[in-house]
């Protein structure tokens, strides 16, 4: 059985709150360093593509660029972190991972991958069998992609 | 000025030895002596809607030392605590609960600058956690009655 989640969310404060053009069914882990730093625990994003959302409150959103080929949103009222953001030129650009935990409701999601697993600390892992890149398997789909 | 996490090589901290961490522009930079006790896991639904999924933090035993704080942002999330985070870059960094001591904050895990050689020791507010995630340690499993919050 799989209930449609929601397509609506936003931040702790409100300050951020958008709609999705379509309901999510999965989400992804970032273990990388500037994502836990970011988020203070695991990244969990929803991939949307650039035209998949409308901000329907923005007020306190600001971006900061992280790398030179992303940038990161958050609520400077709340301090959520609503996403990530490709930056870069190329097909993928604009592509984001929202954070999941924004979603008004997170039923029905699956969680079908993790990437940066080698960056992972051995603190903590989660269960279950999906989908485990490492630093080079993302950055040859990248690259893949851009070619 | 950036701060990787965990620079190769880098020896992980135990308890006792002092730390240091920060946000990813580094306006929030802080240190202090690392806990015996662990990471705790918070799967409120205000951590999760803050952090985007669950939330890992530990203890500092000498509170948190602030050796840069131009960044440092709070906010209140409730009644009964509020949440530091870099209103420049936006990392999640404190837990500050009304009346604990000054500075004796909750810290994310992953703001120290070297991943802790360090486990999990407790599970927060399991009730409000999604079924789409589960982890593989052992820890007790607390709920919010179990809490008494």
């Amino acid at each position: 059985m799989t209930m449609a989640a929601t397509t609506t969310g936003g931040c702790l404060c409100g300050g951020v709150r958008y709609r999705l053009a379509t309901a999510p069914t999965s989400f992804g882990a970032c273990h990388c360093g500037m994502c836990r730093r970011f988020t203070g625990g695991v990244e969990f994003g929803i991939q949307v593509p650039p035209d998949g959302i409308t901000w329907e409150a923005e007020d306190s959103l600001r971006t900061y660029g992280s790398s030179a080929w992303a940038e990161r949103g958050f609520c400077c009222t709340c301090g959520s972190n609503p996403f990530w953001r490709l930056t870069a030129a190329g097909p993928m650009q604009g592509l984001m991972s929202l954070a999941a935990g924004t979603l008004d409701s997170l039923e029905g999601l699956t969680f079908d991958v993790e990437v940066y697993i080698d960056h992972k600390p051995a603190a903590y892992a989660f269960a279950g069998e999906r989908k485990r890149m490492t630093e080079a398997d993302v950055m040859a789909m990248v690259g893949a992609a851009g070619r | 000025m950036q701060h990787t996490a965990t620079a190769a090589g880098q020896r992980p901290p135990r308890p006792g030895e002092t730390v240091h961490g920060g946000c990813n522009c580094g306006a929030v930079r802080f240190e202090g002596v690392l806990s015996g006790r662990g990471i705790g896991v918070c799967h409120c639904r205000t951590c999760r809607r803050q952090a985007s999924g669950p939330w890992l933090a530990l203890r500092l035993t000498s509170g948190v030392r602030l050796s840069r704080e131009d960044g440092l942002t709070w906010w209140r999330s409730s009644d009964t605590a509020r949440r530091g985070f870099c209103g420049r870059c936006g990392a999640k960094l404190f837990f500050a609960p009304d009346g604990a001591g000054e500075s004796d904050w909750a810290v994310s895990a992953g703001a120290l600058d070297a991943d802790p050689r360090t486990e999990i020791f407790e599970h927060i507010f399991v009730d409000a956690a999604p079924d789409y995630y589960g982890f593989t340690d052992t820890a007790p499993r607390r709920t919010t009655q179990d809490l008494g919050a």
